[in-house]
């Protein structure tokens, strides 16, 4: 995960913002997926593409927990949401 | 990540937030449905209109966006009109005849990765659709829509009105759409028209036909009744007005496209001005409990709808004289049954 380049949102999926929640659709399943709390927070970051480490830092910043934590739950993360084609990762 | 969507669709409901609208781009339709609610002034969206009223939607919370006429593919920008949707992030779904879907344009259909199209069926043989909208040769086109639709593996669906007129092909239409490979909705209700005519009643399925639809459509898999049984105080809640709106080719913004009962207009006040301001939506939404209805022997097995009680019976709060035919029909069907074991 830490050569990755860039991480874009999957710019067919349906998706809006409900409270701090963030719900996604992805056109190639129709899968609806509901992103919580930091999830949304990825989402929203992520309009503008960036890479891992751009993305964990601002992350870093906004959140208090070891950089050890938020780097290992991010990566998780953006292996799921690569999995279910909710964004794409570029290598 | 999905084990969290009961807890969202409680604050969706909470906070009156509309993630789910209907959108009627036009009133002109190239078919005549006899059953047709519609009004007949030809009114229609422009593309500037439509951005406009996606902007408000945006800002309001709306996501499920659904289309509707007419017969949006009569618009000549409707392909420009949905891309922008779609580029907007909304989830779309489509509602037409179908007729005018073709090999010419079932590839940019395609693109739009739509989340669901229903095409109305009304027959499940030509001659029998043919005279129930009006138009010779729509049979043959709006299959080979469907066709086309399902070759090109985007979600369709076949979307009948049952009625007097097509009652007798009732299971040769779910035939059809097994053989066509697609997933059918079959709806015994025929609406009063949205000008408060009544004559299209004439085609609604009688108390015998409702039976025999109920018997073998609902009993097997429908949920709903069991849960009424269980519960039979629960009251009589509606999406219409809380998650669910519709917006009309005038841009009148109404709880439901079954009910028309106008709360104002997207180009005079934005939509989330009106949405947040309506004394009759504040009622919709608390006002769940139907006095009227509160002692009823038939409540348990009642899916009033506040649309038809207003459009059928003038009052949104009021007893809906289909829902009781309804609700006793079912009773009746329940207590066969329970005979029966």
């Amino acid at each position: 995960m830490e050569s990755v380049k860039t991480i874009i949102r999957n710019n067919k999926a349906a998706w809006q913002q409900v409270e701090d929640n963030v719900i996604v659709v992805t056109s190639q399943t129709r899968k609806m997926h509901i992103l919580e709390g930091v999830g949304g927070r990825i989402w929203q970051l992520l309009e503008n593409p960036m890479s891992r480490n751009e993305l964990i830092e601002k992350i870093q910043i906004e959140y208090d927990a070891p950089p050890w934590q938020i780097q290992e739950d991010i990566d998780n993360f953006l292996k799921e949401l690569s999995e279910k084609l909710i964004i794409k990762i570029n290598g | 990540m999905q084990t969290i969507w009961s807890k969202v669709k409680a604050d969706l409901k909470q906070k009156a937030i509309p993630i789910d609208v209907v959108l009627e781009l036009t009133r002109k339709c190239n078919l005549s449905c006899c059953h047709c609610y519609n009004f007949k002034d030809n009114a229609e969206l422009s593309f500037v209109q439509v951005k406009d009223i996606a902007r408000q939607l945006r800002q309001a919370g709306t996501l499920f966006l659904s289309l509707t006429g007419g017969e949006i593919f009569t618009k000549a920008d409707i392909f420009e009109i949905c891309f922008y949707l779609r580029q907007s992030c909304f989830a779309l779904s489509i509602f037409t005849n179908g007729t005018l879907i073709n090999q010419s344009n079932i590839k940019i259909i395609r693109e739009l990765d739509l989340n669901e199209v229903g095409i109305s069926i009304q027959g499940a043989i030509a001659k029998t659709h043919d005279k129930i909208v009006g138009c010779q040769g729509a049979f043959a086109k709006s299959i080979n829509a469907i066709k086309l639709l399902k070759n090109a593996q985007i979600p369709v669906n076949l979307k009948c009105t049952l009625m007097q007129d097509n009652f007798a092909e009732y299971h040769d239409l779910i035939k059809l759409a097994s053989e066509l490979g697609v997933p059918y909705i079959i709806d015994p209700v025929v609406s009063p028209k949205d000008d408060g005519s009544k004559d299209v009643l004439a085609h609604r399925l009688d108390e015998k036909q409702l039976f025999d639809f109920y018997q073998n459509e609902l009993l097997e898999q429908n949920s709903f009744m069991q849960k009424k049984e269980e519960d039979p105080d629960a009251d009589f809640s509606c999406p219409a007005g809380t998650v669910m709106a519709s917006i009309s080719a005038k841009g009148d913004v109404y709880p439901c496209i079954q009910l028309p009962k106008k709360l104002g207009n997207v180009f005079d006040t934005d939509f989330r001005g009106i949405w947040e301001n309506s004394k009759f939506l504040t009622e919709l939404r608390e006002k769940t409990n139907i006095p009227a209805c509160r002692n009823c022997r038939l409540a348990a097995y009642c899916t009033r709808c506040p649309g038809l009680a207003y459009l059928e019976d003038g009052n949104a709060f009021g007893i809906s004289s289909i829902a009781c035919i309804n609700a006793a029909v079912y009773e009746k069907i329940v207590k066969q049954e329970t005979l029966n074991k």
